[in-house]
């Protein structure tokens, strides 16, 4: 894909993951001594890895592909895109946690161990999807996935409530099993690819992309199957999402915004590298990929509409929405890959917006999450208000707004590959996902 | 390789060994034993990774075992073994009873050796795959990670859930050096501290879910939400 690029060795891609990680641990580790080596340094770390995602997005922008450690990390456009996203929207909402985190915990909760905690598990959270998004050797990309598991977990039962406890519980099963399944995914094709390649080529992706058309259908079918399961659970695609809804409404609504705007990026990020390999070779993959994430998509807004909880309501829009994502990546053509990644970005800005909102008027309501008591929120917050309505808007692909020109792109990119049908199915959804989000943030 | 082929035997009897202690692991219901029968079957996976490194002269596997040696059966059965102290020793009651559930089990395992036995080139379709013991090992590879898969689907125990989790791991390791031995060192750690850390986080979190609703019933959890 990248073959008539420029690989330069460059220290930006070591620096992207180490940056974060190390932050990360110290705040873990020395965090509970004193303030300043809990918000102040997680915000500092990632503010300056927000400054070298920008750097290494500049170097990839000029056509140059960078390496580091020998060859085991790579950053082309679509690493740097993803760190670029991961790093500002992570800094972004540790700031947003400042005021909105401890106003819904209990009393006993509130101690220097617990906030050294959730700023240290963000920071190596971002360190980690870093690594995922530098790494090139396949299995450093499904360890590195994991490991983002990890790292949200304990965030996601931060309160340390009945329903948070019982979310973080799924989340962590239900990927780990899916990643298991993932990895066994990594094992065949790297088994198939070392018939072709000498010893550790077959591990790294762009080796692998080289030769995808030489390696056997059958097991490449059955690495694909895997890898949608695996990463599609991690993604929250459809019918691997059983996780999804729970972890996003119980996570405290900073998190939830990382969650829906990064988290399951991450495993669209691993869907991309991985998928994107083998489609353009092997069309039942396209044509499996598009049925998935069609049904994604349609069943994920019907269940949203279903949804009395605002935050519930934007998890299974969130379903609905990584579809379109999924969709696009798994066509493998260049619209298709554009409208996706296009999709990537604005799903995470308005998703996170929304997010936000909510978590927001569960801050000035005191926890209500429930949309038919939050009747006249437009007069008591008018700001709020009209935040959700854009993000809203844009989500329903209004014309002017982000989500339009991602959504257009996608439906071309589908009919442009002759699944027309696909288009056709995901225009209905989103007319539909106009419905439930505006007369949610209008009542 | 000729020397693996002669002492095909010998690898093929490890791996025996090994899917009778998975299926100890799965059945046994009481859990303390259930954990004993897990760490026996992470030593008899480093018993097969040793004996395949001497006999294929591959020094990387060595490591393998011994990185798989501290964490699978130190690391692990230690986590489990201290965190199940506070928790019920019984399993509770899985979805399927103890005579059925030996049963399907019973025939699963055949079904599932004997078809990956015959047609392991489906997954696999290089030469070395197709030899002895290799062929056998893979099947039973396949074997335990669906045992493993079948313990999720059917309990409802967080430990033996734990267990479930594990024997895939297992099972997706013994291919990885049945398909291919040569995987570099940091992602052999990566990939054990993987492990190990979701299987301390998955404690943790069940003995917060047990301090709380004074159950390990995850059939209950997904009840309470609605």
């Amino acid at each position: 894909m990248t073959n008539d690029m420029t690989a330069v060795g460059s220290l930006l891609p070591v620096l992207v993951f180490v940056v974060p990680t190390v932050t990360g641990l110290l705040v873990l580790a020395a965090g509970r001594s004193s303030r300043l080596l809990r918000e102040p340094l997680a915000f500092t770390g990632l503010a300056v890895t927000a400054v070298i995602a920008m750097l290494s997005a500049q170097e990839t922008l000029a056509g140059r592909v960078l390496t580091g450690w020998g060859s085991l990390l790579r950053m082309d456009g679509l690493s740097s895109l993803m760190v670029l996203i991961g790093s500002c929207m992570a800094a972004l909402i540790l700031f947003y946690s400042l005021r909105c985190l401890p106003q819904q915990m209990s009393e006993e909760q509130r101690t220097p161990a617990k906030f050294s905690l959730y700023y240290g598990l963000v920071a190596l959270f971002v360190g980690m999807l870093n690594l995922t998004c530098a790494a090139n050797n396949m299995v450093m990309l499904y360890i590195s996935v994991e490991a983002t598991t990890l790292a949200t977990a304990l965030l996601v039962v931060f309160y340390w409530r009945r329903e948070s406890l019982e979310a973080g519980y799924k989340y962590l099963i239900l990927v780990a099993v899916g990643l298991t399944c993932a990895l066994f995914g990594c094992v065949l094709l790297y088994a198939a690819g070392l018939a072709l390649l000498p010893g550790r080529e077959a591990l790294m992706l762009s080796s692998l992309g080289r030769i995808a058309d030489k390696l056997p259908t059958n097991v490449v079918l059955l690495a694909a199957a895997f890898f949608i399961a695996g990463f599609g659970t991690k993604a929250g695609l459809m019918p691997f999402h059983a996780w999804l809804p729970d972890a996003h409404a119980e996570a405290p609504a900073p998190i939830s915004a990382l969650l829906s705007g990064v988290v399951i990026k991450v495993g669209a990020y691993a869907l991309a590298r991985t998928i994107t390999v083998l489609a353009p070779y092997y069309h039942p993959i396209v044509a499996f990929v598009a049925i998935l994430a069609s049904a994604g998509m349609l069943l994920g807004i019907l269940l949203a509409w279903a949804q009395d909880d605002l935050k519930r309501l934007l998890a299974y829009s969130s379903v609905s929405q990584m579809g379109y994502i999924v969709e696009g990546l798994g066509l493998g053509t260049h619209l298709g890959l554009y409208g996706g990644l296009f999709h990537v970005m604005n799903h995470a800005l308005f998703k996170a917006l929304l997010f936000m909102c909510v978590g927001a008027i569960i801050y000035s309501t005191g926890g209500v999450r429930s949309i038919s008591k939050l009747g006249g929120l437009g007069r008591k917050m008018p700001i709020t208000a009209a935040c959700f309505i854009i993000g809203a808007l844009a989500i329903g692909g209004v014309p002017l707004l982000n989500g339009f020109m991602s959504k257009l792109t996608l439906f071309l990119a589908a009919a442009e590959q002759r699944l027309l049908w696909a288009a056709i199915i995901g225009m209905i959804t989103s007319i539909l996902t106009r419905f439930p989000q505006t007369t949610g943030s209008l009542s | 390789m000729e020397k693996l082929i002669a002492e095909s035997n010998l690898v093929i009897s490890l791996m025996v060994m090994h899917l009778i202690a998975s299926l100890a692991a799965v059945e046994l219901r009481h859990l303390r034993s259930a954990i004993v029968a897990l760490m026996i079957q992470s030593a008899l996976l480093v018993a097969i990774f040793v004996v395949l490194a001497y006999l294929t002269a591959n020094a990387s596997l060595y490591q393998w075992a011994l990185v798989s040696a501290i964490t699978k059966v130190v690391v692990i059965p230690f986590l489990l073994w201290r965190y199940s102290a506070r928790l019920p020793q019984r399993e509770l009651r899985p979805l399927v009873s103890f005579p059925v559930s030996v049963t399907l089990l019973g025939i699963a395992v055949v079904v599932v050796y004997r078809f990956m036995h015959a047609h392991v080139d489906f997954v696999a379709p290089t030469p070395e795959a197709m030899v002895e013991p290799v062929r056998s090992s893979l099947a039973i590879a396949f074997t335990v990670i669906a045992m493993g898969l079948y313990v999720l689907v059917v309990r409802r125990d967080a430990i033996k859930l734990i267990v479930g989790l594990i024997l895939m791991e297992n099972g997706v390791h013994l291919t990885l050096v049945g398909l291919a031995p040569t995987l570099p060192e940091t992602t052999l750690l990566g990939v054990t501290t993987n492990v190990v850390i979701l299987v301390w986080l998955v404690l943790y979190l069940t003995a917060g879910v047990y301090r709380l609703l004074g159950t390990t019933d995850v059939t209950e959890l997904s009840r309470l939400r609605r």
